[in-house]
């Protein structure tokens, strides 16, 4: 489907605008883009970031006026790229969003910003699903077990614990929230929620704070952005709150949790399991978890679906089409 | 006097045979065999015929002794008569009522005392040696109660005996009045004493548990019920634990691995229920039970939300490789080797369910949460507005992306997932089992897994459990797990209450609460 737009609105050769490619982009993507771009790839360029930049200047027959970043990646949009960078006036990002800090430096110089809006937001709650389902009923263990030959020796494996009727805390009631919530309600869970404002809009219970939700929560969920209000939102107390018998899964970031602490709750028992596909130090992942039965790890992978990565593409070629023609972005993002 | 022929069904009273015999010309029943060359020989000389409430004495019994005059029975009641029988062929029917009054009422009380005192229990306890090793039996409760009876099921003198002995015992009595037409005509006993007869008829059901599936499940048996371990005895010594225990043995709990097939019914000649701790019977020999009068239960509709959300999650743990990227991650090689593999997406596949029964539809409600479109087949099609109707399984793989087995294992059932159904599910297709093993071909779907030709599964059962084929073991296209569709602790202790309760209603001669036969 991307390829039959990128193929009907292809600008003939002469015409192509300019674009920055600042993350690694797989056959399919980097394609669609030379198919209608002239694109400067910085990963496959051997220069340092600020050459790159300041080469990019003197692009022909003009400077890219667009970049695609990875959100919240190795390349940060910062005072000091942007100033490297003058001539960007729209920077499309393929990742949830960019940091506070750097979306605030963008409008600051008028540099529109476009971001993935719900593209992975289906995914993302697939995997969230998966990874509760996994923790309570030890779909992962109980898969090690059996391949471990354990079921004729070691007879009937342990029992799980029930979804139905279990109350689950949502940190986060974006769009990843809800698609999270929707699909946990017809598994029979109750479904309540923290974010910095109720929305009026939807029926679950509000909590003001995350200790209270975790309080009256069977499963907490991390769906939110990463930011300065909620680096470490889940924290020492948050997990003894939540109590030995509760799980925490994590499909946001890994800044989002105290890794430390977390570690520590899982150790001495104050939580019952935890499903993590992101961490503090990626792709490093503390060995401590490794020998840990109730906990199931997944290398930040949410959105890695082929479906979400041709969803992406398309958005993309979207936004970079409205921008260079003037249009308003499909999924602008603005500072908060 | 000794021209009557009499014919004495049963040895049932010495002095009443020796006396029949000095009396009269006495026949034994028992002394031919087979009975029918007894009626060939005398069928018709026989003008009497004494009785007991064993032999039942019905037309054919009737129809072999034309001369037959008067029926005699040693007992009062007269249930095991046909009466209209009698009448129309103008047969005298005797009993003896009046003169066992006093002994029926003495036990009656007697039984009412043992039980609320437990008297035998206390005997027992006494004779094992336990009052001198663990010191007194436990307390117990307070005979002095008020008995009420409704007149109109008794006559009265039976009444009057037992309206006696308890103003003897219980000073409050009351009689209540036989037009009082909205209680029940029987015999109304406050709740301890019904209490105390409940838990001594309950206490005297001999439960055979198959395996130890339950710890719950184990302790209230053994603590409400008699309860006989199958494992206690070694396998090769079965067979004699089962004759040993064969008489006592009226119960049995299965579950999905272990039940009441044929050899075991066979064997069991006291067998009144089976409570299967499952919602599958496939291997209860329900023909043989229903043969038997043999009753049978399950647990359905307390585990179905369970099976249905693993159901779900061997779906996406299948589709999205949530156990394989696990182990990617735990052997270190999203750090030395980068992200794992991309997957597909969940959500929008179309969805296949064999058998839309209450876990299929559970499922079925489940997927479309996820914007699954609902495909399905079972033998009737009904009207489901959103949900696709195939007339045939093939049909069904074809148009689906992910097919989940979740109709009974039965004759037709059987390998309804075969390599015809596999090859049009084919090589992006994935199938869940969470029904029985046998419903799908393994052999064929380990090969099909192995060369590509499906393209992944989620298993929870296996046609030779817990054995799996061991080529499923290095696979990445598939996730395994051991037989926990039910296995959480919420959805086990129902099961098990359910299969008690069942055992109670049995007891109690009530409803069943989940029956099959």
């Amino acid at each position: 489907m991307a390829s039959a737009i990128a193929a009907a609105t292809a600008p003939p050769t002469a015409a192509k605008h300019s674009v920055l490619l600042l993350r690694r982009a797989n056959d399919y993507l980097a394609a669609t883009l030379r198919a209608r771009y002239r694109v400067l790839s910085f990963y496959d360029s051997a220069a340092p970031l600020p050459a790159f930049l300041a080469a990019s200047a003197a692009a022909l027959p003009e400077p890219p006026r667009a970049a695609l970043v990875v959100g919240g990646g190795s390349i940060q949009i910062d005072a000091t790229f942007l100033d490297a960078a003058p001539y960007l006036r729209c920077v499309v990002t393929t990742a949830a969003g960019l940091d506070h800090g750097d979306l605030a430096e963008c409008a600051r110089r008028g540099v529109l910003v476009a971001g993935a809006g719900e593209v992975f937001s289906t995914d993302v709650a697939d995997h969230a699903v998966g990874l509760l389902i996994d923790v309570l009923r030890d779909v992962s263990a109980a898969d090690r077990y059996v391949r471990r030959g354990l079921w004729p020796v070691q007879g009937d494996y342990p029992l799980g614990s029930k979804l139905g009727g279990k109350r689950v805390g949502i940190i986060g009631l974006g769009s990843i929230g809800s698609s999270i919530a929707k699909r946990l309600k017809a598994l029979g869970c109750v479904i309540q929620y923290h974010s910095r404002r109720p929305k009026d809009t939807v029926s679950f219970k509000y909590f003001h704070d995350v200790i209270s939700l975790a309080t009256e929560s069977d499963a907490l969920i991390v769906a939110c952005a990463l930011n300065d209000q909620t680096r470490h939102i889940v924290n020492k107390e948050v997990l003894g709150a939540l109590g030995k018998d509760g799980v925490v899964v994590n499909i946001a970031h890994g800044g989002n949790i105290d890794e430390a602490e977390l570690i520590s709750a899982l150790r001495e028992g104050k939580i019952a399991g935890a499903g993590l596909d992101v961490f503090e130090k990626e792709p490093v992942v503390p060995a401590e978890f490794f020998s840990m039965d109730n906990v199931v790890l997944t290398g930040h992978e949410a959105v890695f679906t082929t479906e979400s990565g041709s969803d992406l593409c398309d958005l993309m070629i979207g936004n970079l089409e409205a921008f260079f023609d003037g249009r308003p972005l499909l999924t602008p993002v603005l500072p908060k | 006097m000794d021209s009557l022929v009499v014919l004495l069904l049963y040895p049932v009273n010495a002095y009443l045979e020796q006396e029949l015999d000095r009396r009269f010309s006495l026949l034994r029943l028992w002394e031919h065999s087979p009975p029918d060359s007894l009626f060939h020989a005398h069928g018709s000389t026989i003008r009497a015929v004494v009785g007991y409430p064993g032999h039942k004495v019905d037309a054919a019994l009737l129809d072999a002794l034309p001369s037959l005059d008067i029926f005699s029975s040693f007992s009062v009641g007269i249930d095991h008569v046909d009466l209209a029988e009698c009448r129309e062929r103008g047969i005298r029917v005797t009993h003896t009522p009046g003169v066992l009054t006093d002994d029926v009422a003495d036990i009656a009380v007697g039984l009412a005392v043992a039980a609320l005192r437990r008297i035998p229990q206390a005997d027992r306890y006494v004779r094992a040696g336990s009052w001198k090793a663990k010191g007194d039996y436990t307390l117990t409760t307070r005979v002095g109660l008020s008995v009420t009876l409704s007149l109109s099921s008794l006559n009265k003198s039976t009444s009057a005996a037992y309206f006696s002995r308890s103003v003897h015992r219980c000073p409050s009595t009351t009689q209540r009045s036989a037009a009082s037409a909205s209680h029940p005509p029987q015999p109304h006993l406050p709740p301890a004493v019904l209490a105390a007869a409940t838990a001594t008829a309950m206490e005297s059901l001999g439960v055979l548990l198959l395996h130890p599936m339950n710890a719950y499940l184990e302790q209230e048996l053994d603590r409400r019920f008699r309860l006989i371990r199958l494992w206690d005895s070694p396998p090769d010594a079965r067979a004699d634990f089962l004759r040993s225990n064969a008489s006592a043995i009226r119960a049995v709990v299965g579950n999905a691995g272990y039940n009441a097939d044929s050899a075991l019914i066979d064997a069991l000649p006291s067998l009144e229920i089976v409570a299967s701790f499952s919602v599958g019977i496939d291997r209860v020999d329900l023909a043989k039970c229903r043969e038997r009068g043999i009753r049978v239960t399950n647990t359905p509709d307390v585990l179905t939300d369970d099976v249905a959300d693993l159901a779900v999650g061997l779906a996406i743990a299948a589709l999205r490789k949530i156990p394989q990227a696990d182990r990617y991650v735990r052997a270190g090689l999203w750090k030395a080797k980068g992200d794992y593999t991309l997957t597909t997406r969940f959500s929008g596949k179309r969805v296949g369910i064999i058998g839309l029964g209450r876990i299929g539809l559970a499922v079925a409600t489940r997927v479309e949460a996820f914007d699954c479109p609902v495909n399905y087949y079972q033998r009737t099609k009904k009207e489901y507005p959103n949900y696709t109707y195939y007339p045939s399984v093939v049909e069904l793989a074809a148009n689906s992306d992910v097919l989940v087995v979740a109709c009974p294992l039965n004759e037709q059932t059987r390998h309804i997932v075969n390599r015809e159904v596999i090859d049009a599910l084919g090589p992006k297709g994935v199938l869940i089992n969470i029904g029985r093993g046998p419903h799908v071909d393994e052999p064929e779907l380990v090969s099909a897994l192995v060369e590509g030709r499906l393209g992944g599964a989620g298993l929870d059962v296996f046609e030779d459990e817990p054995n799996v084929p061991e080529a499923l073991f290095t696979l990445d296209n598939v996730v395994l797990v051991p037989h926990v569709g039910s296995g959480t602790h919420e959805t086990r202790q129902a099961m098990a209450d359910l299969v008690l309760g069942n055992l109670e209603a049995h007891v109690l001669k009530k409803p069943l609460l989940t029956p099959v036969v």
